[in-house]
């Protein structure tokens, strides 16, 4: 019998307390793949960052978060929390609740990045 | 990797031949995925694995091997008193010296070592599979925990083994592909196949390894046959064995599949985003069950009794 590799699983809950600002801008981590676990979607997903070569299991609010976010153009919670609302029609304040505890979660995971915006004359906002 | 597919020799080599070939040249074991030149110069070797090994061994040498693998005798007095074996792959020698007997657990312990840590092409699953319908039943398992003891069964009672210990998942084609070895049973596991099946294969037996007394079933003709076929997923179970229980089979949740496959994989993290993306395919494609047993013809039972819903499920997915 041989031994096995260890691999790192992650399971990232929605009980920490948010940090997170509201006037934070994020984008997804390079290289982050996010899988659903059941062929009709569920409540079971996963996570992979290239970077840290670590998975995680996440939960659909955390997913629709990554898969909401891009790369490259930061965006900023309360866009995500629109586009949320505007695509399941769920009430503001019941998605932005449903959202609060992943921002902070996720950037912990390395799965998303917070990213300092500057304005045109180079000060942060 | 490369499978040969010239036809094997109509006559099987005596382990007189096979004794002389190892100490030369080598001989070649065709596993399926991938292909296993020995050479030895400890006489034990021959005769158990020709036994455990039937209509694998190859003294015609072939083009390629993806694995070197080498059994020497002891140096020095150890050649004479107490002998011993001694195994190396490419210059490394992962174990320390076995007994000169106890030469077939070594090489295939050794060989077990090596695989896990070279074949990266493929995600490779700590796990028994078997084929049925042209699909994979395929049962990661962490030891102790009746794997081998299963897989042997299901072997003989129909269901073609792929492997007792590697289950090999190609990326590229989404199939699982045979690494073809005896089935390594341990102590009490020996006698509970020998009582299953009394006309079962079994090479000779090994006392006081470092896990006890093993002994190893060989793989079947048709195994040995189709073992360049590959499977497709089929399902997943998470064999059990406790002792008393009554035999229970229940449904897994994706995540704990997912996670156990991921857990269960040699090179899971070697393999980076291909390996996520293999468990999360297998994950989707698979149904999959924890069975808890200690009756083994009962376990048989219960996976056959499951298998045409895995069968329907399989169809269903492959229809345009």
């Amino acid at each position: 019998m041989l031994a096995v590799v260890p691999v790192t699983v992650n399971a990232i809950s929605s009980q920490a307390t948010p940090s997170a600002d509201r006037s934070d801008r994020f984008t997804r981590a390079p290289g982050v793949q996010v899988e659903a676990l059941a062929g009709d979607g569920g409540d079971e997903w996963v996570a992979f960052s290239a970077l840290s070569g670590e998975t995680h299991l996440i939960n659909e609010t955390s997913a629709a978060i990554v898969d909401l976010l891009d790369e490259e153009v930061p965006a900023s919670i309360d866009s995500i929390v629109d586009r949320i609302v505007g695509e399941t029609g769920l009430p503001h304040d019941e998605v932005r609740l449903l959202l609060a505890d992943a921002w902070e979660l996720l950037l912990h995971g390395g799965l998303i990045r917070a990213v300092t915006v500057t304005d045109h004359h180079g000060a942060a906002p | 990797m490369t499978t040969d597919q010239r036809p094997r020799p109509a006559v099987e080599p005596v382990p007189g031949d096979v004794r002389s070939a190892m100490s030369g040249g080598g001989v070649w074991l065709d596993l399926g995925l991938l292909t296993v030149r020995v050479r030895s110069t400890v006489p034990e070797l021959a005769a158990p694995l020709c036994s455990v090994y039937p209509g694998m061994v190859e003294i015609a040498p072939r083009d390629w091997a993806d694995l070197h693998v080498e059994l020497a005798e002891g140096a020095g007095p150890r050649r004479w008193l107490r002998r011993q074996s001694r195994f190396t792959c490419d210059g490394e020698r992962p174990f320390e010296p076995f007994p000169a007997d106890h030469a077939l657990p070594l090489f295939e312990w050794g060989t077990n070592w090596v695989l896990a840590r070279r074949m990266n092409d493929v995600l490779l699953l700590h796990a028994g599979v078997l084929e049925r319908d042209g699909l994979a039943l395929v049962m990661p398992a962490l030891p102790g925990s009746g794997k081998s003891t299963l897989t042997a069964a299901l072997s003989l009672r129909g269901w073609r083994l792929l492997s007792d210990e590697f289950g090999a998942f190609d990326p590229q084609t989404n199939q699982f592909r045979a690494v073809l070895k005896p089935v390594a049973l341990k102590n009490r596991s020996i006698e509970v196949i020998r009582a299953f099946e009394p006309t079962a294969v079994l090479g000779p037996e090994f006392a006081k390894t470092r896990k006890g007394t093993v002994a190893h079933l060989a793989p079947s003709a048709a195994a040995v046959a189709l073992r360049g076929v590959p499977a497709s997923p089929g399902a997943v179970v998470f064999p059990r064995w406790q002792s008393g229980s009554a035999t229970q089979w229940l449904p897994a949740r994706p995540k704990v599949v997912f996670t156990t496959l991921a857990f269960n994989a040699f090179n899971y993290a070697a393999m980076g985003a291909s390996g996520f993306q293999a468990v999360v395919r297998l994950t989707r494609r698979c149904p999959a069950w924890q069975l808890i047993y200690s009756d083994l013809d009962d376990a048989l039972h219960t996976l056959e009794r499951a298998w045409p819903e895995v069968r329907e499920r399989a169809l269903s997915e492959s229809a345009p």
